[in-house]
């Protein structure tokens, strides 16, 4: 399986038979991608089913129905799931959870990128990653035991239940890919370097009031170009919160991304079919941005450098130590409580050259609150976080390990080099891309003093173990 | 069906050896070996047939459990890294 950044995102849709639930899910999902602006070059979507239907295609109820919900059925032709679809994709959805066992069961090495569609949207649901979308498999298998899905969940193809069941079938997949399309906003494969910086500024009329926050994600030079009725209003909360980032040289940028902020409905629809950041509130659009501003510098640094899921803290002198996690299990929360102690690198990315130097990503804090459906942004000055020095050097990689009913000091414990570079491989956006991918890592990690990992309750328990870990006296 | 004549090629992205255990990569999954596999994708980095595998195998950890034979053992060996794409099997007959 190649694995690059700027080629297409692979999903195949799966179900007993390819003419009913997997093949609506696939004609469903293109448009759906389509308006959220994904473009389909970057996100290949089709379908197959477990058993022979010999080219079957759409019936007349089945051709109507998804006509009626903005599906094209032309061209359909069934075809049988087999070894070179399955090593050819990066996401395979089943539409039930015996499908999802008998792709697994007949193709082992896809376990780990075979889920039900209602699985994956359940897990991306609890996890929310930020990171290149073909990382989210990985990502989401390793938390797949802590969602439950049961046959309640399972979208039974029609010719199962009988022709009123099409509508039920159609309603429940039509609502699913639309939740997987938005889940995938600001995460699906960039075109790779350079992509034409100017390009946002003609996107709206030369009348608006667009204004550009120049950033800086980890060394790629990103502008945001701020639009619509909420325009200067999003340009003021990003000047704040990303106030650590901004981009002071004239340098040009690698990025571009548009963000329009507008009540209008169908000119968001319009802006977002183009492949802007859109929405009808500051915050929505803030929680988009932080998604795409860190997936497309990770896409420009692909291969160049170890891109660590982590939060990371600096001592005064630049030593970092990295904790890594996966996402919703802590990073962000150690952040903001260790960080108001010791430099703030990052609550996301920790970004680490060959030679051991560490480039800072103090972004806006990604905060799930429980007040919105999606993550806030705290800006590190808001919340009183220390700046880190600018020379910084990697001096531990740490495995986090929360469990709210720990008792006691947090409890600290040495990792065996392969077994945790095994549990640490879904957390390193990019790795194949490395020269010598795994050596490269084991490198970096070794010349720190190993992994350790960490168990503990509370955050705040973590501060005092920060310089016994960068001294690497544990 | 994998024939005492096929041959084992270690098929893995990158790998990363300690205390004669294997870490490899394949594609983008990272995967650790158990003992017996980690000494496959050890010595077929160059081709072995299942024959030659199984005699290598058996010296350096002497008889299967079980009462299994070698070459059966052998071969339940492979087709499992097989399927999770850490060796590619060729058919002597290829």
């Amino acid at each position: 399986m190649a694995w690059r950044s700027g080629i297409a995102f692979r999903v195949v849709l799966v179900s007993t038979r390819n003419s009913t639930s997997a093949a609506f899910a696939e004609r469903l999902l293109r448009p759906a991608l389509a308006d959220t602006g994904i473009e389909a070059w970057s996100l290949r979507v089709t379908s197959a089913g477990l058993e022979d239907e010999q080219g079957a295609s759409f019936n007349t109820d089945a051709e109507f129905m998804l006509r009626s919900l903005g599906g094209n059925p032309g061209g359909f032709r069934s075809r049988v799931l087999d070894h070179e679809i399955v090593d050819d994709a990066d996401l395979i959805l089943t539409m039930t959870r015996g499908e999802r066992d008998a792709v697994i069961a007949a193709y082992p090495r896809a376990r780990r990128r075979t889920f039900t569609l209602i699985e994956y949207i359940r897990l991306n649901d609890l996890v929310q990653p930020i990171a290149p979308l073909r990382e989210h498999p990985l990502m989401l298998a390793s938390a797949r035991p802590q969602v439950e899905v049961t046959e309640d969940d399972d979208i039974v193809g029609p010719t199962e239940l009988g022709p009123q069941a099409y509508n039920e079938m159609a309603t429940t997949v039509a609502d699913a890919v639309y939740q997987l399309a938005e889940a995938w906003i600001a995460m699906a494969p960039s075109r790779g370097p350079h992509r034409d910086p100017l390009g946002a500024a003609r996107l709206l009329d030369a009348g608006a009031d667009a204004e550009v926050v120049r950033l800086s994600a980890f060394g790629v030079a990103v502008d945001v170009q701020c639009t619509g009725d909420g325009g200067r209003a999003l340009s003021r909360e990003l000047n704040q919160a990303w106030s650590r980032c901004l981009r002071l040289e004239e340098e040009p940028a690698q990025v571009a991304v548009e963000a329009l902020v507008h009540d209008d409905e169908t000119l968001l629809r319009v802006a977002r079919a183009r492949g802007a950041i859109g929405a009808n509130t500051v915050a929505h659009v803030m929680h988009a941005l932080a998604s795409a501003i860190t997936v497309r510098a990770i896409d420009e640094r692909a291969g160049e450098v170890i891109m660590l899921h982590a939060a990371g803290v600096a001592l005064p002198d630049g030593r970092v130590v990295a904790f890594v996690a996966p996402s919703g299990t802590g990073k962000t929360t150690l952040s903001r409580t260790v960080g108001k102690m010791y430099g703030y690198v990052s609550d996301e990315t920790v970004v680490i050259s060959l030679d051991g130097s560490v480039t800072a990503y103090p972004k806006p804090l990604s905060v799930i609150t429980g007040a919105r459906p999606h993550k806030e942004q705290f800006g590190p000055d808001a919340e009183g976080l220390l700046a880190a020095p600018l020379e910084l050097r990697l001096a531990r990689v740490v495995l986090l390990n929360r469990e709210p009913d720990h008792q006691g000091e947090p409890v600290l414990e040495p990792v065996d080099l392969l077994e945790g570079i095994a549990e640490l491989a879904a957390q390193v956006s990019y790795l194949p891309r490395l020269a010598e991918p795994l050596r490269s890592l084991a490198r970096s990690i070794e010349s720190t003093g190993g992994l350790q990992r960490v168990t503990y309750a509370e955050a705040a328990e973590l501060a005092d173990l920060v310089p016994l870990l960068a001294a690497g006296a544990t | 069906m994998i024939a005492d004549h096929d041959v084992v090629v270690t098929t893995v992205d990158d790998a990363l050896i300690r205390n004669d255990r294997v870490l490899v990569l394949v594609g983008s999954e990272v995967m650790l070996l158990s003992l017996v596999g980690s000494e496959v994708v050890r010595v077929c980095a160059g081709g072995l047939t299942i024959t030659e595998l199984g005699v290598h195998l058996l010296a350096v950890f002497g008889e299967p459990p079980n009462g299994a034979s070698v070459h059966d053992q052998t071969r339940t060996v492979v087709g499992s890294l097989r399927e999770v794409g850490v060796v590619h099997v060729t058919s002597a007959t290829e």
